[in-house]
């Protein structure tokens, strides 16, 4: 590619400017502030720069002074084909004809693309900076202040920053580092970047989130706990209540079958006393209705009268006798045969024989004349008181008289027999009575009556326990039931004892547990994971970036690295008289190198051994400025591909001694052979350099 | 006012203690807030000479997980609603009545003032008889509630009035909040009842205005970053002439979702401008802000550092969706010629973005954007 013509209306110092060029080498004169600038911006405005644009820099670019925008109208090569390209940014239109055809290829805005798809460097940023050489940039590469690797990566760094790709890797490398700091190694607090301040703030909200969650956990555990308990306990205590019923009411029922049965027993005992007591008082009555029939004296008499009385009338039935014997005593008693028997029983026996049978028989004499002696004394008695008991006779029959009024001994004595029966029945039946009644005395005559009272309230009472007894029957229980109950009462209070304890110890361990706001500590907790996620974010963004910039950068590097070496060689050689030719660019370091030609017999040697690499910093400031400007035309080469470009040169050479400039000069117009070299200069002395000359005159 | 009128007031999912995730350090100012709504709640009460006040359920946040304070809070409040203001509490989705769960545990202590009464499965009727009036609730024993629930109430017959209590989407009603949950059928529903008192959903809601009248109360406070009808409980009134129903809001926070359409927009102030004319300043409104459009290449627009400048205008204000697109001008980037560093670092994001999608889109769309502007010399931290 290469600009034939640049025809300006009102852009920057020019009203109208139109400038014509060659193919090859084109040197523009002009003094400083003489336009130089003002032209090459023009060009490339024209190139690169849309005309409906209204920007800042767009207007900035107007004739100074001038209120209206400007017209460009540009005549290039691309090949072997012109291309006419006219921008008039007042009326925002722009076209591009080719071969001078009538009809516009492209206008509006397909004139961008169709520029983007012809032009070998339709990127205006590398544009500028790859066929672009400002005399500053040489200075600085002669100076060593800018390493000439770096400046290459800067050219084709693109993104139009002045700092260029390293410069971006360290940003974006220092914004991964203040992110990041703490992390890998240790940091001082107030140093952490934000990845680390958060990670460290999430953990440790997460540690206070976990730890109220946990405590949560536990208060509901504990709380589901202690709820199960009291279940258990309201439980435990209804069956300690039915527990406590059942065995009341079984001692309930013990007690009243007891009390029951004592009252039946009382019952019966004085139904039986009753019973007694009236067969007593029937006896009593019918002794009572005996007596009434004795003569009525004799019916008060006690035992001793009854016995002074029988005693009376044996006397007078003896003294009645007594007067009857003198007639019995006239006949031969008894006592006169009894002793005659004796002594014929002693003759017998002395008789007969045997002085056993003489034993018996004196014997039986003596007992039979003892009785015979006693009868007959008797007798003798009887005869001697027989008067006495006449009067006694008398007596005793006028005391009959008066007990028994009209009754014979006989009769007196039965009714004194009967009388003496019943008093002794009366007697016992009081006794009885007395007994009965429990020393009540018999003589109370209400006594059936109470008892009989006390007997229907016994009664009563037996059959009230019977009835309650009966009530309670389902809880009839013997002796080991309701030890068992009771052992089962025990051991249920002991289960309550034990639930109430462990209820009290729940309680005690829930209130222990730390009450933590967990709502704050999830919040918080949010918080930081929510701040964490975006430095995180943030720091994913940066990888990414640092990755495919670094990705971008190696592949670039790696372009120049196998294109430039040979395309600087000739260029180089020629620069510096032969004595460097080779570059070395190392694409991971951006490190240039340089290597001293060798010598025309050490070629194959110098191909087989690795060649001596010089380091920039180690060349002369001259060597320097060389090696750079035979680097950048190397790169005009590899940019370029099979299309030439444009290289403009803003006074190259200001600072090389005359030798080198003229071999630079040299170096230039063999360049633009192939490429189009526009010199701008306000040296005069560049009138005989050959080539084009353009003066603004402005 | 008629003479047998009686004035109830019908409120649901307080949430007491519940965790506000999405307003970070100032979730502990709106569980204040919650506080602040039952209070007002009661006070209305007193105010409108209620005889009832029904929570249907969710009084707290969780069945067993709950602070002292609300509990001591809880009870204090609703006892404060006096002695002739009966307070009925239904035990809801999250605090479910359990063997040992909130409303086990302290019940005896709610009911202590007299005035209150915590239905509870053994006890799912409240009976005020000097009112004439029987409350009936559907208790929750679990997070969702039994099927047929509504069905198993019945009303009695020798009360004039006759509530029921019932926490759970209905069916029909709109969709579960949950999938899983049984949704409480309405048509279950036995005739005599004088009202419905819902709760789960916290925005009010009309189930149906009569037949009897059913009503979603609403959360008497934001609880959650999705209630735009939060803020509300239910007025009613029953009286032989039918059932009055009013919707009065009490909540203090106010959600508003802010849409901001970024595109042209060059610097995070331009964004802070936009939303500060959207919405005015109002130190109770909850922003959600939703930033659409594309933020081109070279903006440098931060949302997080727009939303905490903007923090201070409102009581918070959250970033919702996806956020604005990074706007790839994918044939400006392919204009930087491919021997460039730029150019190929564009060229190798651009493959990158193609495969991705999602999250890691907007991530290597990001690290596209942050590559280019260091490539241009400028520094993005």
């Amino acid at each position: 590619m290469w600009i034939e013509r640049l025809i300006v209306d009102n852009f920057h110092a020019f009203r109208a400017l139109d400038a014509s060029f060659d193919r090859g080498f084109n040197v523009v004169l002009a003094p400083n502030e003489g336009g130089k600038s003002g032209l090459f911006r023009a060009m490339t405005t024209a190139l690169f720069t849309d005309a409906g644009s209204r920007s800042a820099e767009v207007r900035s670019l107007s004739r100074w002074g001038s209120p209206d925008l400007f017209r460009l109208e540009l005549l290039f090569f691309v090949g072997d084909r012109r291309h006419r390209l006219v921008r008039d940014f007042r009326a925002k239109s722009q076209e591009i004809f080719i071969d001078g055809e009538s009809a516009p290829a492209a206008r509006g805005k397909a004139v961008e693309a169709f520029l983007a798809a012809r032009l070998p460097i339709a990127d205006e940023d590398l544009f500028l900076r790859v066929c672009g050489v400002r005399h500053g940039e040489l200075a600085r590469a002669a100076d060593g202040s800018a390493n000439i690797g770096e400046r290459l990566e800067e050219i084709v760094g693109g993104g139009g920053g002045a700092s260029g790709p390293a410069r971006a890797a360290e940003i974006i490398d220092r914004m991964r580092k203040d992110l990041a700091r703490g992390l890998g190694h240790p940091a001082k607090e107030e140093n952490w970047g934000a990845v680390k301040r958060f990670t460290e703030e999430r953990a440790a909200a997460s540690a206070a989130f976990e730890e109220a969650r946990a405590a949560a956990k536990r208060r509901e555990e504990l709380s589901r706990s202690i709820a199960a308990r009291r279940t258990s306990l309201e439980e435990v205590e209804r069956d300690l209540e039915a527990l406590a019923m059942k065995r009341d009411r079984a001692a309930r029922y013990r007690d009243l079958a007891s009390r029951g049965a004592e009252a039946r027993a009382k019952a019966g005992g004085l139904r039986k006393k009753i019973e007694r007591l009236r067969e007593l008082s029937a006896v009593r009555e019918k002794a009572l209705a005996a007596l009434e029939r004795l003569p009525e004296p004799l019916r008060g008499a006690d035992a001793a009268r009854i016995a002074e009385l029988r005693g009376a009338l044996e006397r007078e039935s003896a003294l009645e006798r007594e007067r009857e014997t003198p007639r019995a005593a006239a006949r031969p008693g008894p006592a006169s045969g009894l002793l005659a028997a004796g002594l014929l029983l002693l003759a017998a026996g002395v008789a007969l024989g045997s002085l056993l049978h003489r034993a018996f028989f004196a014997a039986s004499a003596a007992g039979i004349a003892l009785v015979a002696l006693w009868v007959l004394r008797r007798r003798a008695n009887a005869a001697s008181g027989a008067a006495a008991d006449e009067s006694d006779l008398a007596r005793l029959r006028e005391a009959r008289a008066a007990w028994f009024p009209g009754s014979s001994v006989e009769k007196a004595r039965a009714a004194l027999e009967e009388a003496a029966r019943l008093g002794e029945t009366l007697r016992d039946v009081a006794a009885r009575f007395d007994e009965a009644a429990g020393g009540a005395g018999s003589a109370s005559g209400g006594l059936i009556e109470t008892l009989d009272g006390e007997y229907g309230a016994a009664a009563v009472e037996a059959r009230a326990l019977d009835e309650q007894r009966e009530s309670l029957a389902a809880f009839e229980a013997d002796a080991d039931r309701i030890l068992a109950i009771e052992r089962e009462l025990e051991g249920k209070a002991a289960v309550r004892r034990r639930l109430a304890a462990e209820i009290e110890d729940d309680e005690r361990r829930r209130a222990a547990v730390p009450a933590l706001d967990a709502a704050a500590l999830a919040e918080r907790l949010e918080t930081a994971e929510a701040n964490l996620a975006r430095a995180r974010r943030r720091m994913r963004v940066l990888d990414i970036a640092a990755a495919a910039l670094d990705e971008a950068r190696r592949a670039v590097s790696g372009s120049l690295a196998e294109g430039l070496p040979p395309r600087v060689a000739p260029y180089l050689s020629h620069l510096t008289g032969g004595r460097y030719e080779t570059l070395f660019f190392d694409p991971r370091t951006l490190a240039v190198a340089a290597a001293p030609a060798p010598a025309d017999g050490e070629r194959g040697a110098h191909a087989a051994s690795a060649p001596e690499r010089i380091d920039p910093g180690a060349l002369s400031q001259g060597a320097r400025d060389q090696l750079y400007f035979a680097v950048r035309l190397a790169l005009v080469d590899l940019l370029g591909g099979d299309e030439s470009q444009p290289l403009f040169l803003d006074d190259p050479f200001v600072h090389f001694d005359p030798e080198r400039r003229a071999r630079a000069l040299e170096l230039v117009r063999r360049f633009s052979a192939s490429h189009q070299v526009v010199l701008f200069t306000c040296d005069p002395a560049y009138r005989e350099a050959g080539g084009r000359l353009i003066e603004l005159g402005v | 006012m008629s003479a047998d009128e009686l004035r109830m007031l019908h409120t649901s999912d307080v949430h007491l203690g519940a965790p506000f995730r999405f307003l970070g350090a100032r979730g502990d100012e709106q569980r204040r807030a919650l506080r602040g709504a039952l209070e007002r709640t009661v006070a209305i009460a007193r105010e409108r000479d209620c005889r009832l006040i029904l929570v249907a359920g969710d009084l707290f946040d969780s069945a067993f997980d709950v602070r002292e304070s609300d509990v001591a809070f809880a009870a204090g409040c609703l006892a404060g609603a006096g002695p002739l203001c009966r307070v009925v509490i239904l035990p809801g989705s999250h605090d479910c009545h359990a063997p040992g769960s909130v409303l086990d545990r302290e019940r005896t202590r709610f009911e202590a003032c007299g005035s209150v009464v915590v239905l509870t499965p053994g006890r799912p009727v409240a009976l005020f008889p000097d009112l004439s009036l029987a409350v009936h609730g559907a208790v929750l024993t679990a997070p969702s509630p039994a099927p047929g629930a509504l069905g198993a109430l019945a009303p009695l017959s020798e009360c004039r009035y006759n509530v029921c209590l019932a926490h759970g989407s209905v069916a029909g009603a709109g969709p579960p909040l949950d999938p899983r949950e049984e949704p409480l059928r309405l048509e279950e529903l036995r005739g005599g009842f004088d009202y419905v008192a819902f709760g789960h959903w916290h925005s009010h809601r009309c189930v149906r205005p009569d037949g009897p009248p059913a009503y979603y109360s609403g959360s008497p406070e934001i609880v959650a970053r999705d209630q735009q009808g939060a803020g509300t409980v239910v007025s009613v009134a029953l009286s032989s002439a039918g059932t009055l129903v009013e919707r009065l809001d009490v909540g203090r926070r106010r959600l508003r979702r802010v849409s901001v359409d970024c595109t042209g927009l060059g610097a995070t102030e331009e964004l802070v401008r936009k939303v500060a004319e959207a919405a005015a300043p109002d130190p109770d409104l909850i922003v959600e802000l939703e930033l659409s459009g594309y933020v081109g290449m070279e903006a440098a627009i931060d949302a997080e550092a727009a939303a905490a400048v903007l923090a201070g205008n409102y009581f918070s204000v959250r970033l919702a969706g996806e956020g604005p697109a990074r706007e790839i001008a994918r044939d400006e980037l392919l204009a930087v010629s491919e021997d460039t560093v730029a150019g190929r670092f564009a060229r190798i994001m651009l493959r990158a973005i193609d495969g991705a999608a999602g999250a890691d889109r907007g991530l290597r769309e990001e690290a596209l954007q942050i590559g280019m502007q260091v490539l241009k010399g400028r520094d993005p931290s």
